[in-house]
């Protein structure tokens, strides 16, 4: 048993060295250039060598010493008025803020050629990311990020709707760039370029130097804090992003890295909706009223069933989603609300659409019908939007099966 | 990098080491690394039970360890040095770890998963069981099969006497032999 024990325990250990090389050279790649030095020595020392020669040994002897020494500092500022412009912080300081924060807030505006946007990106570390934009949005208002579950939400404040998927897309760009950053200052090539002033405010700059970026850290001589930071890049044109008003550990609450209780959730992977009400024929006769404003007042070709697809159908479903490209994002969200509602729709509800060409208004002629559940009739819509109660033997025909009969 | 002083074991010392690093050469905090990080890695894996998140939080160790290195007073003594870093990074993680989950409890709800699933099972229920022991205990067991079951090098680790160390390793052999043994019956 002993050895058996020896020999699995000997077995167990190697885990820990798994993927050593690997993680060797990626602490070494982040080592600064030079470890601290031995700790100098502290003032007492140095008086103390100064005035006598004399090292002091003894840890009440240093301590009285010390007390002097501030008493004497503290009087002399007292009676000559001075002030203490002495805190000089180092790299090292501002990294550790860097390293320390869990959570941080930031402004973020990137330009390039004739783009610019501006963004407020908030980070819980270590898998929670946001950002809002206030200029320059480019389809969302408000990209999360959650690199643990790896879920990309967006938020569409607008229609008080969010799509939740499974791939990386925007928001998880501005996640990647911090860490990206981090790993950069880290790397041990800053240079100190002294003190700075950076709109009025006295600043400690630094910069880093990378073979295709450079970064200009400005930060705030006595508490080591970044104010701001300039990454210039040269890749396909000269991109330059800010980041300014940067704040660490401030408070952020996890609600706001998941959609408002308020908003209705697609979410794109299964294409489910999950709504904070009841989806009902409201719902259903919204989103089918959106298409004739695009389709020259007639209702859309297929919408969750329809016409058998042929060539032909494809085409001229094709040629209807041209139609939409310019729609408004009210419009899109009650669409998608009305297909939500055929979705939800039980088992053996016989949906039926035959809306194709039926114009808007025509009282005539069915759009779309279904069986409530526990219902002897259907529900009938009519290009009017009227709903019908209709008996199964008076449902109208469906055009392209009487067509083949 | 200086040769080796050390005639017994002809590689340099871990006091060596360290001043070569102080000296301005990062290279020999490489050797230093190769040498403790798989030991950092076990410490950090009594508090995280995830190999992944062990191997980061030595990661972060070790950066710190090279910031503070001058004010190591004792540079042979690195390797308790930095293990006793490592128990605070781990205090510190273990804390952030207990507000993360406050605030969301499903989030993290088996970090036992994070980073083991190609490791055998009945590894991960042994390390599991000496995450279990006494921090001495542990640290005896990790020490000991890290450092090439040298025990000379696990004692110095540890700062104690040889027969110090033997009896502490057979204590937390006994218990995990105990342990074992209790789990088969209780499967059986």
């Amino acid at each position: 048993m002993s050895a058996q024990l020896d020999d699995n325990l000997g077995k167990a250990y190697e885990s820990f060295k798994r993927n050593h090389d690997v993680l060797r050279d990626a602490l070494m790649a982040s080592l600064p250039e030079s470890a601290t030095h031995r700790k100098r020595p502290g003032v007492v020392e140095r008086l103390c060598q100064v005035a006598g020669d004399f090292t002091v040994n003894s840890r009440m002897t240093k301590a009285a010493i010390a007390a002097a020494i501030l008493i004497t500092a503290l009087l002399g500022l007292h009676y000559l008025g001075g002030s203490v412009d002495g805190t000089s912080v180092a790299w090292a300081d501002v990294l550790k803020n860097f390293e320390a924060a869990r959570t941080y807030m930031y402004t973020r505006e990137f330009e390039k050629r004739d783009v610019k946007e501006v963004m407020v990106v908030r980070v819980r570390e270590p898998y929670l990311c946001r950002h809002d934009y206030i200029k320059g949005s480019v389809g969302c208002d408000t990209g999360i990020m959650n690199t643990q579950t790896g879920k990309q939400i967006n938020l569409y404040p607008r229609t008080k709707s969010a799509t939740i998927s499974s791939e990386e897309g925007y928001s998880g760009h501005e996640f990647r760039e911090y860490k990206d950053l981090k790993r950069d200052l880290r790397d041990g090539t800053e240079k100190n370029l002294g003190r700075a002033r950076l709109n009025g405010r006295e600043t400690l700059c630094f910069e880093i130097d990378k073979a295709d970026r450079t970064i200009t850290v400005w930060a705030d001589p006595n508490t080591a804090l970044p104010v701001q930071i300039e990454n210039l890049t040269d890749e396909n044109g000269q991109t330059r992003t800010l980041m300014s008003d940067i704040r660490f550990d401030v408070e952020l609450d996890e609600q706001i890295f998941q959609p408002p209780a308020d908003y209705c959730v697609l979410d794109l992977d299964t294409q489910r909706w999950t709504t904070p009400f009841e989806l009902t024929e409201r719902h259903l006769i919204e989103g089918l009223a959106v298409y004739p404003k695009y389709l020259d007042g007639r209702f859309k070709t297929r919408y969750i069933g329809g016409r058998p697809l042929t060539d032909e159908i494809e085409k001229k479903c094709d040629a209807e989603i041209e139609k939409f490209q310019t729609w408004s994002e009210e419009d899109s969200h009650k669409s998608a609300l009305g297909c939500a509602f055929i979705e939800q729709l039980p088992e053996g509800s016989d949906w039926q659409y035959v809306g194709e060409d039926v114009k808007l208004g025509d009282g005539t002629r069915a759009v779309c019908w279904w069986k409530p559940t526990g219902s002897s009739t259907y529900r009938v819509v009519y290009g009017d939007l009227s709903i019908r109660d209709v008996a199964p033997k008076d449902l109208p025909p469906i055009p392209w099966l009487a067509e083949r009969k | 990098m200086e040769k080796s002083a050390d005639p017994i074991l002809h590689r340099p010392s871990d006091g060596e080491l360290v001043r070569v690093v102080l000296a301005g050469d990062r290279t020999a905090y490489g050797v230093l690394y190769d040498r403790f990080a798989p030991l950092v890695r076990a410490v950090c894996h009594d508090h995280t039970h995830s190999l992944a998140d062990a191997q980061d939080l030595a990661q972060d160790v070790f950066l710190r360890a090279y910031q503070k290195l001058g004010e190591l007073r004792k540079p042979e003594s690195f390797g308790s040095w930095i293990v006793g870093i490592a128990r605070r990074r781990c205090s510190e993680w273990r804390r952030q770890q207990m507000r993360e989950q406050r605030r969301n409890a499903t989030c993290r709800a088996n970090p036992q998963a994070v980073g083991d699933c190609d490791r055998p099972e009945e590894d991960v229920q042994l390390l599991r069981l000496v995450s279990m022991l006494g921090e001495d205990e542990r640290l005896a067991l990790h020490a000991f099969y890290l450092q090439d079951k040298s025990a000379e090098e696990a004692r110095r680790i540890m700062g104690l006497s040889r027969s110090g160390f033997y009896k502490l390793l057979g204590r937390a052999r006994a218990k995990l032999r105990r342990q074992l043994a209790y789990n088969q019956e209780t499967v059986q």
